[in-house]
Protein backbone atom coordinates (compact mmCIF):
# COMPACT_ATOMS: atom_id res chain seq x y z
CA UNK A 1 0.00 0.00 0.00
CA UNK A 2 1.45 3.41 -0.90
CA UNK A 3 -0.81 5.41 1.66
CA UNK A 4 1.81 4.30 4.74
CA UNK A 5 2.29 6.94 7.00
CA UNK A 6 5.53 7.84 8.37
CA UNK A 7 6.60 6.40 12.34
CA UNK A 8 6.34 9.72 13.84
CA UNK A 9 3.18 10.81 12.20
CA UNK A 10 1.55 7.73 13.34
CA UNK A 11 2.92 8.25 16.51
CA UNK A 12 1.62 12.05 16.72
CA UNK A 13 -2.11 10.52 15.34
CA UNK A 14 -2.18 8.47 18.36
CA UNK A 15 -1.46 10.47 20.70
CA UNK A 16 -3.87 13.29 19.30
CA UNK A 17 -6.46 10.58 19.69
CA UNK A 18 -5.53 9.13 23.24
CA UNK A 19 -6.02 13.07 24.18
CA UNK A 20 -9.10 12.90 22.41
CA UNK A 21 -9.80 10.24 24.93
CA UNK A 22 -8.33 11.43 27.69
CA UNK A 23 -9.90 14.95 27.48
CA UNK A 24 -6.36 16.54 28.54
CA UNK A 25 -6.89 19.44 26.09
CA UNK A 26 -3.25 20.07 25.97
CA UNK A 27 -2.48 19.42 22.65
CA UNK A 28 -3.18 22.43 20.33
CA UNK A 29 -3.99 21.00 17.18
CA UNK A 30 -7.06 19.15 15.98
CA UNK A 31 -6.76 16.26 13.53
CA UNK A 32 -9.76 16.17 10.97
CA UNK A 33 -10.65 12.74 10.28
CA UNK A 34 -9.56 11.54 6.66
CA UNK A 35 -10.87 8.91 4.09
CA UNK A 36 -8.56 7.95 0.93
CA UNK A 37 -9.55 6.08 -1.38
CA UNK A 38 -6.63 4.78 -3.99
CA UNK A 39 -8.20 3.50 -6.99
CA UNK A 40 -6.49 2.55 -10.37
CA UNK A 41 -6.70 6.09 -12.01
CA UNK A 42 -6.72 8.22 -8.87
CA UNK A 43 -6.45 8.94 -5.26
CA UNK A 44 -9.73 10.45 -3.54
CA UNK A 45 -9.29 12.12 -0.29
CA UNK A 46 -12.40 13.68 1.63
CA UNK A 47 -11.47 15.22 4.64
CA UNK A 48 -14.38 16.25 7.80
CA UNK A 49 -13.95 20.15 8.15
CA UNK A 50 -17.38 21.34 9.53
CA UNK A 51 -17.66 25.22 10.26
CA UNK A 52 -15.03 26.15 8.14
CA UNK A 53 -15.10 28.42 5.15
CA UNK A 54 -13.64 27.46 1.64
CA UNK A 55 -10.86 30.50 1.74
CA UNK A 56 -9.82 28.79 5.06
CA UNK A 57 -8.35 25.39 3.77
CA UNK A 58 -5.19 25.38 2.44
CA UNK A 59 -4.08 22.40 0.16
CA UNK A 60 -0.21 21.87 -1.62
CA UNK A 61 0.88 19.41 -3.49
CA UNK A 62 4.84 18.95 -3.83
CA UNK A 63 6.42 16.07 -5.70
CA UNK A 64 4.18 13.28 -3.72
CA UNK A 65 3.71 15.29 -0.30
CA UNK A 66 -0.03 16.42 -0.38
CA UNK A 67 -0.56 18.56 2.97
CA UNK A 68 -3.90 20.08 4.12
CA UNK A 69 -3.83 22.77 7.01
CA UNK A 70 -6.41 25.63 7.77
CA UNK A 71 -7.21 27.30 11.06
CA UNK A 72 -11.12 27.19 12.58
CA UNK A 73 -11.25 29.93 14.70
CA UNK A 74 -13.82 30.34 17.74
CA UNK A 75 -15.71 32.78 17.29
CA UNK A 76 -16.84 34.51 20.58
CA UNK A 77 -19.09 37.21 19.43
CA UNK A 78 -21.47 38.69 21.47
CA UNK A 79 -20.48 40.26 25.09
CA UNK A 80 -24.06 38.97 26.68
CA UNK A 81 -23.12 35.33 25.33
CA UNK A 82 -22.14 32.21 27.23
CA UNK A 83 -20.98 29.10 26.72
CA UNK A 84 -22.47 26.56 28.50
CA UNK A 85 -20.55 23.41 26.58
CA UNK A 86 -17.77 22.90 24.02
CA UNK A 87 -17.09 19.55 22.88
CA UNK A 88 -15.80 20.99 19.38
CA UNK A 89 -12.14 21.68 18.46
CA UNK A 90 -10.68 24.75 17.45
CA UNK A 91 -7.43 26.39 16.24
CA UNK A 92 -4.70 25.02 13.58
CA UNK A 93 -4.55 21.84 12.00
CA UNK A 94 -2.30 20.09 9.96
CA UNK A 95 -1.98 16.62 8.04
CA UNK A 96 0.31 15.56 5.59
CA UNK A 97 0.18 12.62 3.17
CA UNK A 98 3.00 10.56 1.45
CA UNK A 99 1.00 9.33 -1.70
CA UNK A 100 3.92 8.01 -3.29
CA UNK A 101 2.46 7.74 -6.45
CA UNK A 102 3.23 10.13 -8.96
CA UNK A 103 0.37 12.64 -9.41
CA UNK A 104 -0.76 15.04 -12.51
CA UNK A 105 -0.84 18.03 -10.68
CA UNK A 106 -2.02 20.30 -12.82
CA UNK A 107 -5.54 17.91 -12.88
CA UNK A 108 -5.93 17.62 -9.35
CA UNK A 109 -9.10 19.43 -8.21
CA UNK A 110 -10.72 20.05 -5.14
CA UNK A 111 -14.06 20.76 -3.52
CA UNK A 112 -15.79 21.77 -0.37
CA UNK A 113 -19.43 20.68 0.50
CA UNK A 114 -21.85 20.03 3.55
CA UNK A 115 -18.32 20.64 5.52
CA UNK A 116 -16.85 17.91 3.53
CA UNK A 117 -13.23 18.64 1.53
CA UNK A 118 -12.69 16.16 -1.53
CA UNK A 119 -9.49 15.87 -3.44
CA UNK A 120 -9.67 14.59 -6.34
CA UNK A 121 -5.59 13.39 -7.29
CA UNK A 122 -5.18 11.55 -10.82
CA UNK A 123 -2.44 9.42 -11.02
CA UNK A 124 -0.04 10.46 -13.54
CA UNK A 125 -0.15 8.80 -16.78
CA UNK A 126 2.86 6.56 -16.52
CA UNK A 127 1.38 4.86 -13.31
CA UNK A 128 -2.17 4.52 -14.45
CA UNK A 129 -2.60 0.19 -14.93
CA UNK A 130 -3.10 -0.45 -18.47
CA UNK A 131 -5.38 -3.38 -20.06
CA UNK A 132 -3.15 -6.04 -21.65
CA UNK A 133 -4.56 -8.47 -23.64
CA UNK A 134 -3.20 -11.31 -24.23
CA UNK A 135 -3.20 -13.02 -27.43
CA UNK A 136 -4.53 -16.66 -27.77
CA UNK A 137 -3.14 -18.56 -30.24
CA UNK B 1 18.73 -20.27 38.72
CA UNK B 2 15.88 -21.49 36.50
CA UNK B 3 12.81 -20.80 38.67
CA UNK B 4 12.41 -17.31 37.30
CA UNK B 5 8.44 -16.98 37.66
CA UNK B 6 6.03 -16.04 35.40
CA UNK B 7 5.28 -12.43 34.49
CA UNK B 8 3.18 -10.91 32.37
CA UNK B 9 4.59 -8.93 29.37
CA UNK B 10 2.72 -5.29 30.77
CA UNK B 11 4.03 -4.20 27.00
CA UNK B 12 1.74 -6.70 25.69
CA UNK B 13 -1.48 -5.92 28.07
CA UNK B 14 -1.12 -2.32 27.19
CA UNK B 15 -0.75 -3.36 23.30
CA UNK B 16 -4.18 -5.22 23.92
CA UNK B 17 -5.67 -2.01 26.21
CA UNK B 18 -4.65 -0.06 23.34
CA UNK B 19 -6.35 -2.45 20.81
CA UNK B 20 -9.39 -2.92 22.70
CA UNK B 21 -9.91 1.02 22.60
CA UNK B 22 -8.71 1.40 18.80
CA UNK B 23 -11.73 -1.92 18.09
CA UNK B 24 -14.59 0.28 20.20
CA UNK B 25 -13.60 3.39 18.49
CA UNK B 26 -12.99 2.50 14.68
CA UNK B 27 -14.72 -0.92 14.41
CA UNK B 28 -18.02 -0.09 16.17
CA UNK B 29 -18.85 2.29 13.80
CA UNK B 30 -18.88 0.18 10.97
CA UNK B 31 -20.37 -2.78 13.21
CA UNK B 32 -23.03 -1.22 14.02
CA UNK B 33 -23.81 0.84 11.34
CA UNK B 34 -27.89 0.89 10.95
CA UNK B 35 -28.53 0.38 14.94
CA UNK B 36 -30.70 2.89 16.08
CA UNK B 37 -29.17 3.76 19.07
CA UNK B 38 -26.06 4.95 17.15
CA UNK B 39 -22.41 4.47 17.14
CA UNK B 40 -20.76 7.51 17.37
CA UNK B 41 -21.37 10.80 19.14
CA UNK B 42 -20.33 13.82 16.59
CA UNK B 43 -19.17 16.96 19.16
CA UNK B 44 -21.83 19.71 20.00
CA UNK B 45 -21.76 23.46 21.39
CA UNK B 46 -23.82 25.44 23.53
CA UNK B 47 -24.12 28.38 24.18
CA UNK B 48 -26.63 30.51 25.75
CA UNK B 49 -28.08 34.92 25.17
CA UNK B 50 -30.41 36.35 27.11
CA UNK B 51 -33.26 35.25 24.72
CA UNK B 52 -31.95 31.69 23.36
CA UNK B 53 -29.97 28.65 23.84
CA UNK B 54 -27.86 28.28 20.60
CA UNK B 55 -26.65 24.21 19.72
CA UNK B 56 -23.78 24.06 16.63
CA UNK B 57 -23.38 20.06 15.96
CA UNK B 58 -20.62 18.80 13.43
CA UNK B 59 -22.82 16.75 11.08
CA UNK B 60 -20.10 17.09 8.00
CA UNK B 61 -21.70 15.15 4.97
CA UNK B 62 -25.01 14.18 6.32
CA UNK B 63 -27.66 15.18 4.37
CA UNK B 64 -30.91 17.77 5.47
CA UNK B 65 -33.30 14.83 5.10
CA UNK B 66 -31.27 12.60 6.99
CA UNK B 67 -31.58 14.60 9.86
CA UNK B 68 -34.23 14.71 12.58
CA UNK B 69 -34.96 16.51 15.94
CA UNK B 70 -37.41 16.33 18.46
CA UNK B 71 -37.89 18.41 21.52
CA UNK B 72 -39.55 16.51 24.99
CA UNK B 73 -39.78 19.16 28.06
CA UNK B 74 -36.01 20.69 28.17
CA UNK B 75 -34.37 17.98 26.09
CA UNK B 76 -33.56 18.31 22.74
CA UNK B 77 -32.91 15.20 20.79
CA UNK B 78 -31.16 15.12 17.57
CA UNK B 79 -30.59 11.96 15.07
CA UNK B 80 -29.04 11.34 12.46
CA UNK B 81 -27.48 9.13 9.43
CA UNK B 82 -24.21 9.46 7.74
CA UNK B 83 -24.54 7.59 4.61
CA UNK B 84 -20.72 6.60 2.90
CA UNK B 85 -20.85 7.90 -0.22
CA UNK B 86 -17.04 7.28 -1.53
CA UNK B 87 -17.13 3.82 -3.27
CA UNK B 88 -15.26 1.34 -1.69
CA UNK B 89 -11.27 0.81 -3.31
CA UNK B 90 -11.05 -1.62 -6.58
CA UNK B 91 -7.85 -3.18 -6.08
CA UNK B 92 -6.06 -0.02 -4.36
CA UNK B 93 -5.94 0.48 -1.00
CA UNK B 94 -8.14 2.75 1.54
CA UNK B 95 -8.24 4.35 4.48
CA UNK B 96 -11.12 5.26 6.92
CA UNK B 97 -10.81 7.75 9.55
CA UNK B 98 -14.89 9.18 9.00
CA UNK B 99 -17.16 7.45 11.44
CA UNK B 100 -20.48 6.63 9.33
CA UNK B 101 -24.24 5.25 10.52
CA UNK B 102 -26.51 6.46 12.61
CA UNK B 103 -26.48 8.89 15.39
CA UNK B 104 -28.24 9.85 18.59
CA UNK B 105 -27.33 13.20 20.44
CA UNK B 106 -29.38 14.49 23.70
CA UNK B 107 -28.98 17.40 24.93
CA UNK B 108 -30.81 18.65 28.25
CA UNK B 109 -31.01 22.54 28.03
CA UNK B 110 -31.10 24.49 31.83
CA UNK B 111 -34.78 25.50 30.82
CA UNK B 112 -37.74 24.88 29.19
CA UNK B 113 -38.05 26.51 25.82
CA UNK B 114 -41.06 27.16 23.24
CA UNK B 115 -41.02 24.47 21.28
CA UNK B 116 -43.08 26.39 18.80
CA UNK B 117 -40.29 28.68 17.93
CA UNK B 118 -37.20 26.52 17.56
CA UNK B 119 -35.25 26.94 14.03
CA UNK B 120 -32.61 24.89 12.21
CA UNK B 121 -30.18 25.64 9.96
CA UNK B 122 -27.61 23.61 8.10
CA UNK B 123 -24.58 25.19 7.26
CA UNK B 124 -21.26 23.67 6.14
CA UNK B 125 -21.54 20.78 8.07
CA UNK B 126 -22.61 22.34 11.18
CA UNK B 127 -26.56 22.06 12.36
CA UNK B 128 -27.24 25.30 13.81
CA UNK B 129 -30.56 24.95 16.21
CA UNK B 130 -32.22 27.99 18.31
CA UNK B 131 -34.38 27.41 20.90
CA UNK B 132 -35.90 30.36 22.42
CA UNK B 133 -36.29 30.69 26.15
CA UNK B 134 -40.24 30.88 27.22
CA UNK B 135 -41.77 33.20 29.17
CA UNK B 136 -43.19 30.66 31.86
CA UNK B 137 -39.73 29.46 32.01
CA UNK B 138 -38.31 32.56 33.84
CA UNK B 139 -38.23 32.55 37.58
CA UNK B 140 -41.20 33.38 38.95
CA UNK B 141 -42.71 33.14 42.51
CA UNK B 142 -44.44 29.75 43.92
CA UNK B 143 -46.73 30.23 46.79
CA UNK B 144 -47.34 27.25 49.16
CA UNK B 145 -50.99 25.81 49.35
CA UNK B 146 -53.41 25.38 52.62
CA UNK B 147 -54.00 22.32 52.74
CA UNK B 148 -54.13 18.60 51.44
CA UNK B 149 -56.49 17.66 48.61
CA UNK B 150 -58.46 14.93 48.78
CA UNK B 151 -57.33 11.97 46.83
CA UNK B 152 -60.52 12.21 45.10
CA UNK B 153 -59.90 15.85 43.79
CA UNK B 154 -56.52 15.04 42.91
CA UNK B 155 -57.37 11.93 40.36
CA UNK B 156 -60.27 14.26 38.70
CA UNK B 157 -58.03 16.78 38.16
CA UNK B 158 -54.93 14.40 36.29
CA UNK B 159 -58.20 12.91 34.36
CA UNK B 160 -59.24 16.64 32.93
CA UNK B 161 -55.48 17.09 32.55
CA UNK B 162 -54.21 14.92 29.59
Amino acid sequence: MSLVKSYSQELRDLQQRMDRLFDTGESPLWSPAVDITENGDEIVLQAELPGMKKEEIDISLSGETLTLSGERKFEQTQRNEQYLRIERQYGSWRRTFQLEVPIDAAAVTASYNDGVLTVHLPKAQQVRPRQIEIEVK
Amino acid sequence: MSLVRYTVNPWNTLQQQINNLFDQIEVSPVRLEGLSEGSYAPPLDLKEDADAYHVMLEVPGVAQEKLNLSLQENVLTIKGHKEQTQRKAENGSQRIERSYGGFTRMVALPQTVDGGKVAARLDNGILNITLPKEERAKPRQITIGAGPETVEAESSKNGSGE
